[in-house]
């Protein structure tokens, strides 16, 4: 089953960011830096959409991903004048969409309530009530077992292992983002693929059919 | 574990949030305020860097100068500024880069950087300098001196700290514990005017210990100041 359905998934990976370059909405966030505030809006419909995604694998929760879109745009706002002229804008984006996600699963309120576990990990959650893509193809319980076993790893194998395989960047590039060297963050995605590819082979319910 | 991550294999791995048409919520009024652009920030680079120039320079015309400055060789004077100068171009060069994605050097190359300036520093000044003569009164001499380079570091710190404030997205304690760095050497340039004690062991714990601890100032300010 699970081979089947990753032929699919796999067409369907996004281009290297650097290959494929948004280059309106690098433009626009190059216009926002220079102080054009009407470029505001065409970035935000252009680049938020991508960074919900992001948001929402690395937090599994559909409404905490929409605020934390709204923060990473206030400290896009905030950082503009910062951004490098000639620069690629989605980069940067992730990078403070990240520390934007750090500092949320940092904060007492969400450590007290227990909303994050010790090891940064989520707890499992109903899918959003909008997330129906892949499900008609390839089955709720294949993608419940993704999500809950992503949502379980720590938060630096989760980051980097989403950034490379569904946000398509580089490591390269994920480890410019991560602040981290590329060795550590080839490490770290792997440890992530590796356990998702045991929980994926733990509930095959055809014995051989992963590799 | 295989040795090597092959890219490809991760593609096994089907996608749980893949959402067609799934769109975020509609923006919130674009922010007001504190955000400043890009000319405006120049602007603050500008009046920042003179103001920390003047602050230094300042400190060696009214406050304290080496009583042997005009009697001492250009070359000697030049010396001793190019070394430290040299180490604080280097240091602010790290924090001003910014890399092939606008993100900084990587953090391997960042972290070299960083800790670069110092060791240039040391070894330049060990290599150039003359021996220390008052051995006996060395640390009452080399605590004044570390004294005086805090409060010349103090100034172009807070001055960097203002211009960079939530600047980096990427890797802020190194940029920013490479701006300590930065300000520890221009105050240790400084201080080749304004003490006039040479000898080698003297100038790098008196006047080179700002560097370092400049720097780990500067990666304690990193995660709260500096990041975006």
């Amino acid at each position: 089953m699970w081979a089947e359905v990753s032929d699919s998934v796999v067409r369907r990976a996004p281009a290297s960011l650097m290959a494929d370059p948004n280059e309106r909405l690098d433009a626009a966030m190059e216009r926002y830096a220079r102080g054009d505030d009407g470029a505001f809006d065409e970035l935000y419909r252009r680049g938020a959409p991508r960074l919900r995604g992001f948001l929402l694998r690395l937090s599994g929760d559909g409404a905490l991903a929409d605020d934390l879109v709204q923060e990473v745009f206030l400290r896009v706002h905030r950082a503009r004048g910062h951004f490098a002229p000639g620069a690629a804008a989605l980069p940067w984006i992730f990078a403070i969409a990240r520390n934007v996600f750090l500092d949320h699963t940092r904060h007492p309120r969400v450590r007290r309530g227990g909303e994050l576990r010790e090891d940064g990990g989520i707890p499992e959650r109903e899918a959003p009530p909008d997330t129906k893509g892949d499900e008609a193809l390839i089955g709720n319980e294949l993608l419940s077992i993704v999500r809950a076993t992503l949502a379980g790893l720590p938060v630096l194998q989760r980051e980097a292992f989403v950034l490379i395989r569904f946000e398509g960047l580089s490591v390269s590039e994920a480890a410019q983002v991560l602040g981290a060297t590329e060795g550590a963050v080839k490490i770290r995605a792997f440890r992530a693929y590796e356990a998702l590819r045991a929980a994926l082979k733990q509930n095959d319910p055809k014995p051989g059919a992963t590799r | 574990m295989s040795d090597e991550l092959d890219l490809q294999q991760l593609g096994q791995i089907p996608d749980p949030f893949a959402v067609p048409g799934d769109a975020p919520s509609p923006p919130r009024p674009a922010p007001t305020g504190a955000g400043p652009s890009r000319p405006q920030l120049r602007r603050r680079r500008t009046i920042a860097a003179s103001a920390a120039l003047a602050y230094e320079v300042l400190w060696v015309v009214l406050v304290e100068h080496r009583r042997d400055l005009g009697s001492l060789p250009a070359w000697t004077i030049a010396l001793g500024l190019v070394v430290p100068l040299a180490a604080a171009v280097l240091a602010l060069g790290v924090v001003t880069g910014k890399g092939r994605r606008g993100l900084g050097a990587p953090v391997v190359w960042l972290a070299a950087l960083s800790v670069l300036p110092v060791v240039l520093f040391a070894v330049a000044t060990v290599a150039t300098s003359p021996a220390d003569t008052e051995t006996a009164r060395f640390w009452d001499l080399a605590g004044r001196c570390i004294g005086i380079t805090a409060l010349l570091t103090a100034g172009p710190l807070a001055l960097g700290g203002w211009v960079f404030q939530h600047a980096f997205a990427a890797a802020s304690v190194w940029r920013t514990a490479a701006l300590g760095v930065g300000c520890g050497a221009l105050a240790a340039a400084t201080m080749s005017l304004a003490c006039w004690h040479a000898g080698a062991l003297h100038v790098v714990v008196g006047h080179g210990a700002m560097i370092v601890v400049g720097g780990a100032a500067g990666a304690l300010l990193g995660r709260r100041l500096t990041r975006a």
